[in-house]
């Protein structure tokens, strides 16, 4: 772009002048820039190194779990149309004992060839060696971290009720499990309560009671899409069968590829929609600040023009300022981009074990961020470079005609309107004579509350939701799980354990319910009626009441499915004999578990084919902490596969909470308030350039420089307490709006809006504005106010 | 103060210089001024452009301090006094007339009034302040509605309305054609007349002298004459 040499000097000058509004400015689309690069960013990252590690390590595209599937069945399954490979593994609930901790821990036991060769769900060892002999486990790297246990120590594994003493001979990362979820519940990885071992494949054969089969198919697909995977896997199922198929899983239902999915999805939807938002209040408050400075320097349009420059050499130097505000903003967001890169991938090693991640470098991002932040900044000079491309020399030699002196909207109450004092009625009628700065001003607000509503309501709602799962609904000390259904005869023996309380059992069971073309797989939860250490409750906090006989479905459940109260579907259980029954929909509650389904425990264990059964036991201990002596008893019984203790799940959440959210919140409120800061302080400034000579007026008065500022805040106070209302709406419909975009099949998420919480958002608003004001007041004390009221405008 | 000042005395400049710093150059406005206000005077200062006029109705008005000297209102020193206190000798003791009238376009002329009463304690009502300027009628007009004489008539009612004890006024007809400027000196020495207020009245233009009683002449930042003018011309019979 070509520029006169004089005018590129004045634009430096004029851009000096008002560094301080364009660094306002330039922040607002630095931080939209930053999100666009950074996050984006992130999601290439990961996305890359995702893709790699499943390609490298050959992560399945398929998962089948029967019974028993003799070797040689595997190759038949091979020979499904659209397999492309399929391989046996054997994969066990396990008990591990660690010395330090008081209750076992449970785990997962996969098998793993002898020799090391190359199979699907591959392992990467990332210390010591591969197996040497039987009696010898890799166990999964954070676990270890996590345990401090390393290639050289012993665990004692309890494998189908024998313990055995292993050694472990390396620690290793696996494509399956990048987000480990605790089998205790809640949404974050807890490596130090959970942990996967490799065996070598015929010791877990015969531990498990599995010789020379396998009880589980992992496979690839030619297409692995959606699609594709549906309609292959029942083919599979079918070619099964006689093995006792319990379930097939696709890679898009695998938990760990699931939940990696959703989360990519999650930053790339951000990574849009949050730019866009900030770099559009950035061109609007430019637009506002263009438009004043042209009227200003009208008499310098005149001039230029009347001294030759064409209109198109005035609009390129006043385009400019869009340029240079876009190219700061823009390379200020792309060193804070790359900081922000690196945060949040450090923060992602926390939480997901993909090995490899590092920040990339993204050149056509880092453009694509430059340039959208040079295009909105562009598009908020373009009000202000068509008036000056507009004005006639002869017209904008003039000073501009004076302000038009015209009744605004409040002065059609009179009454109220008299009672106003003046500085109100400066105020409203600045507010209302410029529509436009106004409306950017409201948004501006509104934009930043509701941004720091829902951040806080997203804080609120999943405390909300940890407290629902962990108190409000639980109230057991210890969960213990047991390997197959028991009669709940065997209740009995665990109440008499040294300490507890009471006991209730619980028979959890997957199904699949199928009603018409609808199907879904859930987990069934039967509870013994009037059971009080488990009450599952409602959205409005009423206690489910469960039925003699009959289903209780959520929600969510209920519309997949199309069922209504009433309707009989068909349900399939996966364990025990696994046949198809007919069960009534007794009753439709609105849960915040989304695919929930509940029972009566003899009536569920009856559609399993068995008298009153339980898997689950829940119990309370005198001392809320189960004692030593209470775990130490369940270590020695037979078929118990897991102990968790409710506390310590609540712990590991409470602790993810105080680190990871904490931060997003900090990070979420400063991005917001810097939208406020920016747009008050150039509404201000912009307000103070139009009435300096006001400022000078009131201080000859006697109007002490606070006094000055104070009027000048009430403008910004009006349009900001608007903003705040209408932005506290906003951001509560936005959470509304969020919550029910999640209303996934795993949960959805509370709407939690407390009052404190509004406050605090407003009182955080509050802080923005004042601190804008703060720097308005500083102009004031400083301007030359002496010199303004000497020429005439 | 001493003894030996007349009682009368409102306002006093003794041997006040002020020199302002022009980038690397130093200018004099004023080189070492004295001049006695008596309460209840009408004072003409007249000099050319450049000659200090203004600098030294800053000093009077409390917008500014000497760089040498002193300004004593009613025994306080101005030229010692804080940003504050000169804050509240404006608000209380003077008030200003301006050659662009200066009022706030976005407020009405009873407003503009009410601007001035707002931050003081025993004002005038802002509508009798407009009453007296002859303005009533036009209290909700905004000043892009009114014509300059109005204007100008608005701004001595927002400098009344205070109940100031000084009166000061910076080429109070600068921006007006004569028949309007004239009305508006009317207004001026009718006010003086009947409230007994001290006006002092700055302008390049020696015709106006013609109406005061008392005469200082200012020429590159001195006081050149000081004269009593036994017969004053009433307002309207001055040409200009």
């Amino acid at each position: 772009m070509a520029m006169h040499r004089a005018l590129a000097r004045k634009l430096a000058r004029d851009l000096w002048a008002r560094k301080g509004s364009l660094l306002a400015l330039a922040l607002i689309a630095a931080l939209g820039v930053g999100v666009f690069v950074g996050m984006l960013g992130v999601n290439r990252d990961m996305r890359s190194s995702r893709d790699r590690y499943y390609a490298e390590y050959r992560m399945a595209d398929f998962t089948v779990d029967a019974k028993r599937i003799p070797a040689s069945a595997i190759e038949s399954a091979a020979r499904v149309p659209n397999v492309r490979a399929a391989e046996g593994r054997v994969q066990m609930g396990v008990l591990i004992d660690l010395p330090g901790r008081r209750e076992p821990l449970p785990g997962t036991a996969l098998s793993q060839p002898e020799e090391r060769r190359p199979v699907l769900n591959d392992i990467f060892l990332r210390s010591g060696a591969w197996f040497g002999g039987r009696d010898e486990c890799i166990v999964n790297h954070a676990f270890a971290e996590a345990n401090r246990l390393k290639p050289g120590d012993r665990i004692k594994v309890l494998l189908l009720d024998k313990q055995h003493d292993l050694l472990i001979v390396g620690t290793a990362m696996s494509p399956e499990f990048v987000y480990l979820l605790p089998p205790a519940g809640g949404f974050v990885p807890d490596p130090q309560s959970y942990g996967v071992l490799y065996l070598p494949e015929r010791f877990l054969q015969e531990s498990a009671d599995l010789q020379g089969a396998y009880n589980q198919v992992v496979g690839l697909a030619h297409d692995n899409s959606k699609e594709a995977l549906r309609a292959a896997l029942p083919l599979l199922e079918a070619r099964l069968e006689s093995y006792g198929v319990v379930q097939s899983t696709p890679i898009h239902e695998q938990p760990s590829a699931w939940f990696l999915a959703d989360e990519l999805k999650q930053q790339e939807t951000t990574a849009r929609i949050l730019p866009v938002i900030f770099l559009a209040v950035a061109a609007l408050v430019l637009n506002v600040v263009m438009a004043r400075l042209v009227t200003q320097q009208r008499t310098v349009v005149g001039t230029l023009k009347a001294l030759g420059y064409s209109s198109a050499a005035v609009s390129r130097h006043f385009l400019a300022y869009g340029v240079v505000v876009g190219l700061l903003g823009g390379s200020c967001g792309i060193a804070l981009g790359a900081w922000l890169e690196g945060a949040m991938l450090e923060m992602y090693r926390d939480y997901f074990e993909l090995p490899g991640i590092r920040a990339g470098r993204h050149l056509d991002l880092l453009l694509w961020g430059l340039g959208i932040s040079v295009g909105f900044a562009v598009a908020g000079t373009l009000k202000g470079v068509r008036n000056a491309a507009r004005l006639a020399p002869a017209d904008a030699m003039r000073p501009p005609p004076p302000e038009k002196g015209r009744r605004v909207l409040p002065e059609r109450f009179p009454r109220l309107w008299a009672r106003l004092p003046f500085a109100w009625k400066m105020a409203l009628r600045a507010i209302f004579r410029n529509p436009f700065r106004s409306s950017v001003g409201v948004l501006a607000a509104l934009i930043s509350t509701s941004l720091i509503v829902y951040v806080l309501s997203m804080v609120d709602g999943m405390k909300f939701m940890t407290r629902h799962e962990f108190v409000d609904v639980a109230h057991q000390d210890v969960t213990v799980t047991l390997r197959d259904p028991r009669g709940t005869e065997a209740l009995s023996e665990f109440a008499a354990l040294p300490g507890a309380r009471e006991a209730e059992p619980q028979l959890h069971v997957a199904c699949d319910l199928t009603y018409g073309a609808a199907r879904r797989r859930v987990g069934v939860q039967g509870l013994a009626k009037g059971s009080l250490l488990y009450t599952p409750l409602d959205r409005s906090g009423q206690p489910v009441a469960i039925p003699d006989a009959g289903l209780v479905l959520g929600q969510r459940l209920a519309e997949v499915l199309g069922v209504k109260a009433g309707d009989v579907l068909e349900l399939r259980p996966l364990i025990g004999r696994r046949e198809r029954v007919r069960a009534a929909v007794a009753e439709i509650v609105d849960t915040y578990i989304g695919l929930g389904a509940y029972a009566e425990i003899g009536y569920l264990s009856r559609l399993i084919g068995e008298e009153r059964s339980a898997n689950v036991l829940v119990a309370r201990t005198y001392t809320r902490e189960p004692s030593a002596a209470f775990i130490d008893e369940l270590r020695e019984r037979p078929g118990v596969v897991g102990v968790t203790r409710r506390s310590r799940s609540l712990e590991r959440i409470q602790e993810t909470f105080d680190q990871s959210l904490g931060v997003m919140v900090g990070i979420l409120v400063v991005f917001a308030g810097s939208i406020a800061f920016g747009s008050v302080l150039n509404a201000a400034l912009v307000a103070l350039s139009e009435r300096q000579r006001d400022v000078g007026t009131l201080r000859v008065l006697g109007y002490a420089p606070r006094q000055v500022t104070g009027i000048f805040a009430k403008e910004s106070l009006a349009l900001n307490a608007l903003g705040v209302a209408l932005g506290i709406v906003a951001g509560i419909g936005l959470a509304h709006v969020v919550s029910s975009a999640y209303n996934t099949d795993l949960y959805r998420l509370a709407v939690i809006v407390g009052p404190m919480r509004l406050v605090t958002a407003a009182l955080l608003m509050a802080g923005f504005v004042v601190l804008a004001q703060a720097i308005l007041h500083l102009e004031i004390r400083h301007l030359n106010w002496l010199d303004v009221l000497k020429v005439k405008e | 103060m001493s003894d030996e000042e007349p009682r009368s005395a409102l306002i006093e400049v003794r041997s006040a210089t002020k020199v302002f710093a022009m980038g690397e150059v130093e200018v004099a406005a004023l080189r070492g001024v004295d001049l006695r206000v008596g309460d209840g005077e009408f004072l003409v200062i007249v000099g050319p452009s450049g000659s200090g006029k203004s600098t030294l109705l800053n000093l009077l008005g409390g917008l500014d301090r000497p760089t040498q000297g002193s300004v004593v209102f009613q025994g306080h020193d101005l030229a010692k006094a804080s940003d504050r206190e000169l804050t509240l000798y404006r608000r209380r003791e003077i008030g200003f007339v301006f050659q662009f009238f200066n009022l706030i376009p976005s407020l009405t002329a009873l407003e503009n009034v009410q601007v001035a009463v707002e931050v003081v304690a025993d004002p005038l009502d802002p509508l009798e302040a407009l009453t007296m300027v002859g303005l009533a009628e036009r209290a909700g007009h905004f000043p892009s509605q009114l014509s300059g004489g109005e204007q100008q008539r608005v701004a001595i009612a927002r400098a009344l309305a205070s109940n100031p004890r000084l009166l000061l006024c910076d080429e109070p007809t600068g921006a007006l054609d004569s028949a309007t400027g004239r009305q508006v000196l009317g207004l001026l020495w009718d006010l003086h007349a009947r409230l007994k207020k001290t006006v002092v009245v700055i302008t390049h233009n020696r015709a106006i002298a013609a109406i005061a009683p008392r005469v200082v002449e200012l020429v590159d930042g001195r006081v050149t004459a000081d004269r009593a003018n036994a017969s004053p011309a009433p307002p309207s019979e001055i040409v200009y």
